[in-house]
């Protein structure tokens, strides 16, 4: 093999590397919140949690509200605190949507099933590496898409 | 005497070579236009494809370009931008169904900036008048800004669905992410019964980066409280709840047993009979087996889920009607679900050149 064809070669590794290295810039935020449900409803179950990236980047009509980035789900409701990476790169503002998983199945509010709540949250302060939240379940079996905007 | 010898020797072959080329040219299998309709036994029976997707390929996500790009086929995929953008054009969808066989199509508007992207009411409208007589639109509406924007999309939409040429109403709760029992979201059902306008739904997951894949998004079994809440509006569920992850039927039950219960519940069995998304054609076949057999071949309605790359939208029909022959369909079973059914629910007429 010749000098010239080691040097194209390198030269598209490198290309192809660099397709597919592309960096994500990853800002962490430690989250410390409270999940409850309205005073007298049931509470017992697992809760899920998204987090979201409250508007997106998109470009002129592909903006849009909401794009989830990570999700968790935690023993129940009470104190949670949590850690995130968010993705600076995809938009602004931080949404945290949360259910309450009544019957463990693991579905919000599969056919049949109509009482399990859920809320969500927009958080103050963003961006910040400590931010706390307060995410009340009282709407039964939406997704984030009902709640916000 | 050399110049002789070769010239006595190749006027024979001249000879049978001109012979034969004016015999092919007088059997009219050139390169010209392929006849309209799909041969069935020898008689020629018309074919509308529903789903096609026009667009502009700057309205697409960074992510979802990527995603596309990768499934070109080679050496296509090597320009996969300037591929994507050409076939995404009407005059290019308009040569990818002639080169079928196709006469009709239904071209989809979509809002779903998340995921697939958008190809706007107005861009739809104006591929329309690239064949008026040959094109039908599906309009749809955002509803990522629902408790903001609501009243203002529906009235668009009513708007559009008055314009001449748009037949019924596109959605896709899976790339748009709103839940399929979600009330909030009826009011476009309720525009659907009132004016007369069906509704195609994508159903099943979806490859697509972004997309919601939760069951209420994409299980048809979370439709059947609006079904059963609009009777008046015809819904048709399109790929079947297929599960395009795992390449699996995962909805297919439902949505045959959503139309034997629901007379205003059609079936379209687009995408799921791919080449990618069932290698071994099993999957399709199996469809239009179990559709045939539940004895709701007046509830199916052809399309493919094209232009995708060159040649899909011939592909996929021959697919399915391969399927369709493999699995006993009759005559007048193939030409209710290549363009009868379309005709009757979209209250459409078919030419009589539309097979010829």
């Amino acid at each position: 093999m010749s000098r010239g064809h080691l040097v194209f070669a390198g030269a598209l590794v490198f290309a192809l590397a660099g397709c597919i290295n592309e960096d994500t810039r990853l800002y962490e935020i430690e989250l410390d919140g409270q999940v409850a449900v309205p005073n007298g409803a049931p509470s017992t179950g697992a809760v899920h949690l998204e987090f979201h990236v409250a508007q997106t980047f998109g470009e002129g009509d592909l903006a849009h509200p909401l794009g989830v980035f990570e999700t968790r789900t935690v023993a129940g409701v009470g104190p949670v605190r949590e850690t995130v990476l968010y993705p600076l790169d995809e938009g602004d503002g931080l949404v945290v949507y949360g259910w309450l998983d009544r019957d463990g199945d693991g579905v919000l509010c599969a056919p049949g099933q109509t009482e399990e709540p859920a809320g969500l949250v927009k958080l103050a302060g963003f961006p910040a590496h400590t931010l706390s939240f307060s995410l009340s379940l009282g709407t039964p079996c939406v997704g984030p898409e009902s709640l916000y905007p | 005497m050399i110049s002789r010898r070769i010239r006595g020797r190749w006027t024979p072959l001249a000879l049978v070579s001109a012979v034969s080329l004016a015999a092919l040219a007088s059997l009219d299998i050139g390169c010209g236009a392929p006849p309209r309709g799909v041969d069935w036994n020898g008689k020629r029976l018309p074919a509308i494809d529903m789903h096609l997707h026009p667009g502009d390929w700057d309205h697409v996500p960074e992510d979802t370009r990527k995603f596309l790009a990768s499934r070109f086929p080679f050496p296509i995929g090597l320009d996969a931008e300037a591929a994507a953008k050409g076939s995404l054009l009407p005059e290019s969808i308009l040569g990818e169904i002639d080169d079928a066989g196709i006469w009709g199509a239904g071209l989809f508007a979509i809002y779903a900036p998340r995921t697939v992207g958008i190809a706007s009411n107005e861009l739809v409208a104006e591929d329309l008048t690239f064949a008026p007589d040959r094109f039908f639109g599906l309009a749809s509406l955002r509803v990522d800004r629902w408790t903001t924007d609501r009243d203002a999309e529906l009235d668009r939409l009513k708007s559009t669905l008055s314009r001449p040429g748009f037949v019924g109403i596109k959605l896709a709760h899976a790339h748009q992410h709103f839940r399929m029992d979600d009330p909030a979201f009826f009011p476009i059902y309720e525009i659907a019964a009132s004016m007369g306008k069906p509704l195609y739904l994508h159903t099943g997951t979806s490859p697509f980066p972004g997309t919601s894949q939760e069951p209420a998004y994409t299980d048809p079994t979370y439709l059947e409280t609006a079904i059963q809440q609009f009777p008046g509006a015809k819904f048709i569920l399109g790929h079947l709840g297929y599960d395009f992850i795992e390449k699996r039927h995962a909805g297919l039950s439902t949505c045959i047993r959503l139309a034997k219960t629901y007379s205003n519940v059609f079936l379209e069995p687009s995408a799921l009979g791919s080449a990618s998304s069932d290698p071994t054609g099993e999957n399709l076949k199996e469809a239009m087996r179990r559709m045939r057999e539940a004895g709701i071949t007046d509830r199916i309605i052809y399309g493919s889920d094209g232009p995708q790359s060159p040649g899909f939208v011939k592909g996929y029909l021959e697919r399915t009607v391969a399927a369709m022959k493999e699995v006993g369909y009759t005559e007048q079973e193939a030409a209710d679900v290549l363009a009868g059914n379309f005709a009757r629910v979209f209250g459409v007429t078919i030419p009589a050149e539309a097979a010829e």
